[in-house]
């Protein structure tokens, strides 16, 4: 399957396009041809590119959720604890356990909760901090943040086949279909 | 306008119509048999109608200057909502008319008005009451107005300037709908129970006027959705847009009930907490909770999903449901000043929705029938981009 040239691993095929409408009709076509193993890079979000990549859905909504709940919970616990177990103290009269007073720092709790699991989560999901990424040797790359799309099929795509596959990068109207290699063997 | 829409739109006009004849049929007979019910309930059901109107208003000005794909189909809504002001006027007059009997502060047989109100009389006092209500309605059928008919005339010559002046009027146009608003929810509804007040009271009625009319949006848009040329644009993503801000400002109602809620039960002040006292006796804490669960925790619970609001039956019901408890809301907000500490339920409250609606509905769908259900020529929706 893979190739070794050069004695360095092939990281995949990229193909590179001049304008998003380009980029989502190839990422359609190789989509359909049943590439699961692929990643596009674009100077900017472009709406719709996700469906056409057919990329799952992330669970990083599920990890949110999680982070939200278990702050909200914590930051009841630490009240309850704190107000009714470790010290108590009658403030006007009113109960120790005296919901109201707690709602605005459950509210806080939940949304500081949620915010790190999403922020850490999507870093955790995405493997970063990561220093390098093979995709950057690829020629010109750098205008994939200026005004260049990019899409990647990696070799190890169960579908991957460097002939083949290259062959079919060829026939999506690229302006140029590239290796890239990876360094680290 | 295509004939399927304008189908559409009359078939509901004659449900409405219906519920407008046999409705205000039923409110004069509560009228002579109940009295008293009927000026509770009219109220609760002018203000409700009348929130959808100022909400439009509100909606389309936030759509002129945030712009977004989100306001495209909701324009023609809002505006022939926004058309049915001078309808508001005439219903507002049987509060008008009927003022000495439903502000306890106008009438003279309250026998201990606390020095309280009579510090209050510059601002409560029946000449000021006329002139401001006269004020509000000038303003919005000013500001209506030329919201409306600058975007009509781009239908027609398609000039892409009028964004522009349409976006400078609607920037303080916001500044003043939230004051006027305010002050109107003061005079017609705060001012029932003259010895309390609450710098809160006012932001409750611009959340729970949005929200009614996201809801009332999604409803008629969910309706709609199979008909040319909005079946073109109504996709899942363009509802989970529209769910996406009925999400939002249930959240933002939310806030905002439970920050006065938590001021007042906090300050534990004699001057404040009768509003709560009155409202939370027997049944009514049961209206409280309900409106905890049904008003927040659950919608908020289900439109946190993103499947949820891309799905046109599944947000279709949560807008179903958003909008039926929005009376609930002012029900409880209202009904207690006239009914203190006790659930008071009358037939009234079942029927006079319908026939204020009703009267509303059929206005509202005439004018919309009338013009294109999507803006002709605005330039930050190209035609083209319906089809994608």
């Amino acid at each position: 399957m893979s190739e070794t040239v050069r004695e360095k691993k092939l990281y995949g095929l990229t193909a590179e396009f001049d304008s998003p409408e380009a980029l989502i009709v190839a990422a359609e076509k190789i989509r359909d041809a049943g590439y699961r193993d692929i990643d596009a890079f674009t100077p900017f979000p472009v709406h719709g590119l996700t469906e056409a990549m057919g990329v799952k859905r992330s669970w990083l909504g599920w990890l949110v959720l999680l982070g939200g709940v278990l702050g909200g919970s914590g930051g009841l616990y630490l009240q309850y604890w704190i107000n009714v177990i470790e010290f108590p103290v009658n403030i006007g009269g009113r109960p120790f356990f005296s919901w109201p007073a707690f709602v605005p720092v459950i509210f806080e709790c939940t949304v500081l909760g949620a915010a790190l699991f999403a922020v850490f989560g999507m870093f955790g999901l995405n493997g970063l901090p990561r220093p390098h990424h093979p995709i950057f040797d690829a020629e010109g790359f750098e205008r994939a943040s200026d005004d260049r799309f990019f899409i990647a099929i990696e070799a190890g795509d169960p579908c991957f086949d460097f002939e083949e596959t290259r062959r079919f990068m060829n026939g999506l109207q690229a302006m140029a279909v590239t290796e890239v290699y990876s360094d680290d063997v | 306008m295509s004939a399927g829409i304008q189908n559409a739109i009359y078939r509901i006009r004659k449900i409405a119509l219906a519920a407008a004849v046999l409705g205000t049929a039923a409110a004069l007979v509560g009228f002579f048999s109940a009295r008293e019910d009927f000026y509770r309930t009219y109220l609760i059901s002018f203000l409700f109608w009348w929130g959808i109107s100022l909400g439009s208003l509100a909606l389309i000005m936030i759509h002129h200057v945030a712009a977004g794909r989100w306001g495209f189909a909701v324009r023609r809504i809002c505006e022939a909502a926004i058309r049915t002001l001078p309808v508001m006027i005439v219903l507002f007059l049987p509060i008008y008319l009927s003022r000495y009997n439903i502000y306890g502060w106008l009438g003279h047989s309250e026998g201990p008005h606390h020095e309280v109100v009579d510090a209050k009389r510059l601002y409560l006092n029946d000449g000021f009451f006329t002139v401001r209500a006269i004020g509000y309605f000038v303003i919005w059928l000013l500001m209506g107005r030329f919201l409306v008919g600058r975007s009509y005339r781009q239908d027609e010559n398609g000039d892409p300037s009028i964004n522009r002046g349409l976006a400078r009027l609607s920037a303080p146009g916001l500044i003043v709908y939230m004051l006027t608003v305010t002050f109107a929810s003061v005079d017609w509804a705060m001012s029932l129970e003259p010895e309390w007040f609450s710098s809160m009271y006012g932001i409750l009625f611009v959340a729970g006027q949005a929200l009614s009319v996201l809801a009332f949006s999604i409803i008629l848009l969910t309706r709609l959705r199979r008909e040319e040329p909005l079946a073109g644009i109504l996709k899942p993503v363009y509802f989970h847009d529209l769910g996406n801000l009925m999400f939002a400002f249930t959240v933002f109602w939310a806030y905002i009930t439970f920050s006065q809620y938590i001021i007042i039960w906090a300050g534990n002040l004699p001057e404040e907490i009768p509003w709560f006292m009155n409202r939370s006796g027997r049944g009514l804490v049961g209206v409280a909770v309900f409106l905890t669960v049904f008003h927040f925790a659950v919608p908020f619970l289900i439109m946190l999903s993103r499947l949820s609001k891309q799905r046109a039956h599944i947000i279709r019901v949560m807008a179903i449901w958003m909008f039926a408890v929005r009376f609930v809301d002012l029900y409880w907000i209202i009904s207690p000043a006239f009914n203190p500490k006790s659930l008071h339920l009358h037939w009234l409250d079942f029927v006079m929705p319908f026939a204020v609606g009703g009267i509303w509905m059929t206005v509202f769908c005439t004018l919309l029938a009338k013009r294109p259900i999507l803006p002709q020529h605005d330039p930050r929706f190209p035609l083209r981009q319906q089809e994608k």
